[in-house]
């Protein structure tokens, strides 16, 4: 567990910074399916500094994790070649056109349309950014990682906790009797369902292949076992956040209850990000 | 380019980490941080019967291990910066301290526990084949301690007449990197990817 | 730090014509000459100065030392190498500790200034004082001590941190103010220099080179470990490897533990129970006599003792001929067959009569013992019995062979400092130095090996112990040897010199800070299969208040009144220099001083030592210098020398009055045979590569990637929970360590081993669990029974998990 916490930046990093970027897929199926009224889009665009402020500290945690942040302008050095240059390429991207969005959102210049258009290409670039935070994880010399069910768990997390987030907002901006119609309700229920279901099935057929896997320095059922306990409490965690989500969505004090999701989706998440961590096994010597 | 490698003689080695601690004082680094490591495999049991007798199947050797300065280093792969290079004339991979981000991949990535990040000092660290006294005609300090003359560095051509490229245990197979050390393997030296052939002194190398 | 800031093109620029002319074939060690000096330039920093020293700790191996020193400080260490050496070059490269001199050279825990005691003895609490107190503390004592008490009164202990042409100052001292007490015999080789004159003489009888053994088909180590004992320089550890790959020898090395002489080769490895060596010579001697494989015409002609047709006269008809006790006919009665080696050895019958049927018949057969088999409460006999099997089969004197010592070793002529006379005719075996303190005056001739006067006049009330370690951590039951030393009605003044705190100086009442040899003129000869000889100048300043040991010698003189006999005028480095040409008088080989201090490492080649080969060319004219002239397998001198003795009953065989005079396997005290319920577990001192004796033992640089572990079988370590890595506690009746578990099938189940030497730390006022690990925390002060030797290796115990 110890090589798991020494993690903690990037852990944050991985948890907050997709699972904000969620949040836009929930807010984008929102505009889809709802018709807002002007005072409330006016609450929801406020309450969406939530997610950005989420993404941003995401962002922010990840810093710490570097020996040289001032270098940090030079990570783009290696797009094409470094999973990392990559994920951080769209990240940025994500965050550029994020912040566009909002901005724009904020100061009401966006048109009906020209929102939905912007927000459903806010909340795709969330998703991919989602799916290459993973993606930074596929190296062929590290066997626990390289294996698609790694940005899959990111996209699970992202979907599942941006439900979250994003229930939260619509909940903060007033929103409740707008999300607890259909088909507003069922399209945030079946995502977060969709997405918790393949963030914790892709995670589990990770924990079990690396239980099977061993290098000259570690058994990869010694680090699994090392990490079960938070595995089970992450997993425990984001499933209640689902629920809680899902009972936000009764639209009964949906602030509130999303809001407990959101802090139980982040820790859940959290919890298997570091997990994660815990269980890198090369193919060789890397030692943890 | 004259790709340089490292070789290593198994049957020659003792485990006695004279190279990694010459490697240590020329390079002037601290507690934690080791260029080079010395690894020792033991498979095996010694088992005593009812007589009271011994049996036994051990094996052990050492392996002492630098950066491999591969053909196809991963962590050249992974460098979001650039800082991790391959130099264009020698092939030895080398950190530019300069544009270094600290991110530790090249130290996640690499199946040879070469680079390490060290946070005092901003960037990542590692075996740079002693670059600088290369130029002066002198061999990487590490090739020059050693006492029982196991090692080796050179143009690849001259080393891979030494041995295979390295695919003993407990490094990795060297498809994955296309390391630049080439092994002559002692009797007891175990194939990459023995399941048996487990690193028995953890506590050495980390 | 090294400059590695050359500029990105420059690198570029030369390391293009060094690919071109590495693809021409050519070395990098050309480089040289294609860039010439304007590249060195590039790279050195202009101001680095570059000095030779040697390293001066009890290693034969002390090694050539090439410092780099700018702005006088040591910025690193090189040794004596070169790009582009053969493996046949010779070249006393430096080993991992003396790689890392630098560090203990700059160590915060390097001892600056004079100090005095201000705590009780073994706290190590003290308080700086100036030069003149503390020689004014140290001469005024020395002299109520010899007013009071006699110079029989003061010691020197045995101490081995630094060895160079001028590092016994003090003796020289102390001879001018009426001597001191004597001691004679080693830490590392007390039982074997004991029994070797007794059975080859004391002239004549070293072992053959590592080097002749590239002639032999067979090769025997019996508990050695070349590459570890002896690790840097040119001596065992390149021996070792070198004679692996050219001999077409089959070897095995017999050993509690595949130490790491064999890794890479462990079908050399034949694991044995410790302190069994004897056990397996005479199951082997007895399956050679049923196969008629001895070689009778070499032991009837050579040897005295084998059988009753050699035995000396007085001994005859009464069975007590070696043959005796090997068929059974007498001694013990007991017939030493393979299944009775067996049974002790740990090693399977077949095995037994497999080897000893190789023996029999494999010519040339190269024997060869190191230091652990002997320096056990058997280790006369085991170290004895060795050197008795190739005599069984005639392979001594021959090309190829060995005589069943150790190594020969070679070094350039050298002359030391004369110490002059010692007024002092009293010796004692260094290992009883704490009984000598606590009560020299009840030893005797009789029953505690005093030499020079039957028995001794006073106990020991001063000691100036310089640069060693062995009033505690290498000396053995440090418990016992603490409380000895505490009491400061006994051992009234201890002056102590060193470069570190050790555990030993923490008893002593007046604390001299030593420079090492490399910070002064110092020269040393030393080699094995290679000679060589390094002349070294300071690498920088003495810093703080340290001087060297002739230096404190001479302040010392002179406030004795002493000072021109003691200097007769010279400095140290005069002195040097004076030797030198006295050496070079013996040795026309040797180049001029001017030329040596240039070259700073000279090599010198020896041409391969066969042991006793004039003996056996003509035994009569070059007979040996024992009573018979012969080989003695049977001593009556040992039973002459030890008439009368006190011995105790499991010194000996059972029924036996003498100590044995031939070579038998006795049972250890603390043996395979006599482990007990409460300690079921035998233990075992080996040497460690992090530390030679207890030298580098503080420096977390070394101790960082060298652990002080024990060593366990998994047999022994299931039972009891312990897994690889776990902090275990040893334990016996003397004392308890603490240290880390190295589960392993290195070593054979039912035996622990530490390495010895690791600094012992514990609150000797408290509960004096010792969290180093210092073996000897666990080790007897009860002496061997012939040499009263430390018999360290002999320990029974018990492991737990901390």
């Amino acid at each position: 567990m110890e090589t798991a916490f020494a993690e903690m930046p990037l852990a944050l990093f991985t948890t907050l910074a997709p699972l904000g970027a969620g949040a836009f897929t929930a807010l984008a199926v929102a505009f889809l399916t709802t018709s807002f009224e002007a005072e409330s889009l006016k609450k929801i665009d406020r309450m969406t500094a939530l997610p950005v402020a989420v993404v941003i500290v995401g962002f922010a945690a990840s810093f710490f994790h570097l020996a040289s942040p001032l270098n940090a302008f030079g990570v783009f050095a290696g797009v094409g070649t470094s999973p990392l240059s990559n994920e951080i390429l769209v990240g940025c991207v994500f965050c550029v056109l994020m912040l566009v969005y909002w901005v724009a959102a904020l100061a009401g210049k966006l048109s009906a349309g020209a929102r939905k258009g912007l927000a459903v290409a806010v909340a795709l670039l969330g998703l991919v950014f989602a799916v290459f935070t993973g993606m930074a994880y596929l190296m062929d010399t590290i066997a626990s990682w390289n294996t698609p069910a790694v940005p899959a768990q990111m996209l699970g997390y992202s979907l599942a906790g941006g439900m979250a987030l994003g229930t939260l907002v619509l909940g903060a901006a007033g929103c409740d009797a707008e999300l607890a119609a259909s088909p507003l309700k069922t399209a945030v229920a079946a995502l977060a369902l969709v997405g918790a279901v393949i963030g914790l099935a892709s995670f589990a057929l990770q924990v079990s292949a690396v239980g099977a896997l061993s290098t000259p320095l570690y058994a990869g059922a010694d680090l699994v076992a090392d990490v079960m306990g938070v595995i089970v409490a992450g997993a425990v965690a984001l499933v209640l956040a689902v629920v809680c989500t899902l009972l936000a969505l009764r639209g009964k004090s949906a602030a509130a209850t999303a809001g407990v999701a959101s802090v139980l989706a982040i820790a859940g998440v959290l919890c298997l990000r570091l997990a994660f961590y815990g269980m890198q096994l090369s193919v060789g010597l890397s030692v943890l | 380019m004259t790709q340089y490698a490292f070789s290593f003689d198994g049957t020659r080695c003792t485990g006695c980490k004279t190279c990694e601690m010459a490697c240590k004082d020329y390079k002037d680094l601290d507690l934690g941080v080791a260029h080079r490591k010395v690894y020792e495999v033991t498979t095996g049991e010694t088992k005593r019967d009812d007589k009271g007798c011994f049996t036994t199947t051990c094996a052990s050797y050492p392996l002492s291990l630098s950066c491999n300065h591969c053909d196809d280093p991963t962590c050249v792969r992974v460098c979001p910066t650039g800082a991790m290079h391959k130099d264009a004339e020698t092939g030895l991979v080398a950190v530019d301290a300069g544009k270094c981000v600290g991110c530790g991949y090249c130290h996640m990535a690499c199946p040879y526990n070469a680079p390490k990040v060290n946070r005092e000092k901003g960037h990542s660290v590692k075996c740079d084949g002693c670059a600088e006294r290369l130029v002066s005609g002198e061999q990487p300090v590490c090739v020059e301690a050693c006492p029982a003359r196991a090692l080796d560095f050179g143009p690849v051509d001259e080393m891979r007449k030494k041995g295979e490229r390295a695919a003993i245990a407990p490094l990795p197979e060297p498809s994955y990197t296309q390391p630049n050390l080439y092994v002559k393997a002692s009797a007891d030296a175990k194939p990459a990817g023995d399941a048996a052939a487990k690193v028995s002194n953890p506590l050495e190398v980390m | 730090m090294p400059d590695t800031n050359l500029s990105r093109r420059t690198f570029l620029k030369t390391s293009g014509a060094l690919g071109a002319l590495a693809a021409a074939g050519g070395s990098v060690a050309a480089a040289d000459a294609l860039f010439g000096s304007g590249v060195a330039a590039a790279v050195a920093e202009p101001e680095e100065k570059i000095t030779w020293g040697h390293c001066a700790i009890n290693c034969p191996g002390r090694c050539a030392l090439k410092f780099h020193v700018r702005d006088d400080e040591v910025v690193w260490v090189d040794t004596c190498t070169s790009p582009n050496a053969d493996f046949d070059d010779p070249q006393p490269r430096a080993c991992l500790r003396g790689r890392s001199y630098r560090r203990w050279l700059a160590s915060p825990d390097r001892l600056n200034y004079p100090m005095k005691r201000v705590g009780k003895r073994g706290e190590g609490k003290f308080e700086q004082i100036s030069w003149d107190e503390a020689i004014e503390l140290a001469t005024s004592k020395l002299k109520e001590v010899i007013e009071k008490y006699g110079n029989e009164a003061v010691y020197v202990p045995y101490a081995t941190g630094v060895s160079a042409t001028t590092s016994r100052p003090f003796n020289r001292l102390l001879n001018l103010v009426g001597g001191y007490l004597n001691f004679y015999n080693s830490y590392s080789t007390a039982q074997i220099s004991c029994i070797t004159p007794y059975m080859y003489g004391s002239k004549n009888a070293g072992g053959s080179s590592f080097k002749t053994a590239e002639d032999a088909k067979l090769v025997l180590i019996f508990g050695s470990s070349p590459t570890e004992t002896r690790q840097g320089g040119l001596t065992t550890h390149y021996d070792w490897v070198h004679l692996r790959e050219r001999t077409g020898a089959k070897i095995y090395m017999i050993d509690y533990r595949m130490n790491d002489s064999i890794v890479g080769h462990s079908d050399q490895w034949l694991p044995i129970n410790p302190g069994t060596d004897a056990a397996l010579v005479a199951g082997i001697a007895h399956y050679l006599i049923e196969h008629d494989l001895v070689d009778l015409d070499f032991l009837h002609t050579y040897c005295v003792g084998y059988d009753e047709e050699t035995m000396p006269e007085a001994y005859q008809g009464k069975n007590l001929s070696y043959y005796a006790y090997i068929m059974g006919e007498g001694y013990d009665k007991v017939a030493k067959t393979p299944e009775w080696a067996s049974k002790i050895t740990g090693i399977p019958v077949e095995r037994i009569k497999d080897l000893a049927e190789e023996i029999g018949t494999t010519k040339p057969l190269y024997v060869n013992q190191g230091w652990g088999p002997q320096r056990r409460s058997n280790g006369e006999w085991s170290a004895w019995a060795i050197m008795a099997l190739p005599c069984l089969v005639g392979q001594v004197g021959l090309p190829g062979t060995n005589n069943g010592t150790r190594e020969d070793r070679t070094s350039p002529a050298s002359v030391s400092m004369a110490a002059g006379a010692n007024p002092v005719k009293a010796s004692i075996p260094c290992f009883l130095f704490t009984d000598a303190i606590d009560h020299g005056t009840e030893m005797t001739s009789k029953n505690a090996g005093v030499k020079g006067v039957d028995k001794l006049p006073v106990n020991i009330k001063y000691m100036i112990n310089y640069a060693g370690n062995c009033l505690t951590n290498q000396h053995s039951d440090i418990n016992k040897a603490h409380d000895v030393l505490a009491d400061e009605s006994k051992c009234e003044f201890i002056l102590g010199i060193d470069t570190v705190l050790c555990d030993s100086l923490k008893y002593a009442d007046v604390i001299l800070p030593d420079l090492f040899r490399f910070e002064q003129t110092s020269q040393i000869s030393t080699g094995s299969d290679t000679g060589y000889l390094i002349t070294g100048t300071a690498c920088t300043s003495p810093k703080f208040e340290r001087k060297s040991a002739y230096e404190m010698a001479t302040l010392m003189a002179e406030k004795l009144g002493v000072a021109e006999g003691f200097t007769e005028g010279k400095t140290e480095e005069q002195r040097i220099k004076e030797q030198y040409e006295q050496a070079r008088a013996k040795s026309s080989k040797l180049p001029t001083w001017d030329e040596v201090v240039e070259m700073g490492v000279y090599i010198e080649e020896h041409a391969p030592v066969v042991s006793m080969a004039k003996f056996r060319e003509d035994p009569v004219a070059n007979a040996l210098t024992t009573p018979s002239g012969k080989i003695e397998i049977f001593s009556e001198k040992l039973l002459e020398f030890t008439d009368g003795w006190e011995l105790e009953a499991d010194d000996t065989l059972p029924g036996l009055d003498t100590l044995p005079a031939i070579p038998v396997y006795l049972p250890e005290w603390y043996g395979v045979e006599t482990t007990t319920d409460e300690y079921p577990l035998l233990l075992s001192g080996f040497h460690y590569r992090g530390r030679i004796h207890s030298s580098w033992g503080f420096m977390p640089e070394l101790k960082e990637v060298n652990p002080q572990e024990v060593w366990i079988n998994p047999l022994d370590a299931e039972p009891r929970g312990i897994v690889q890595g776990d902090t275990v506690r040893v334990r016996n009746e003397f004392g308890e360590i603490e240290l880390l578990a190295k589960v392993t099938p290195r070593i054979v189940p039912g035996t622990v081993g530490v390495s010895q030497g690791a600094w012992h730390e514990a609150d000797m006022y408290g509960d004096r669990l010792d969290k180093g690990g210092s073996i000897n925390t666990l080790t007897t002060q009860r002496p061997s029974p012939l040499s009263k030797g430390n018999p360290q290796h002999t320990n029974i115990c018990d492991v737990a998990k901390a």
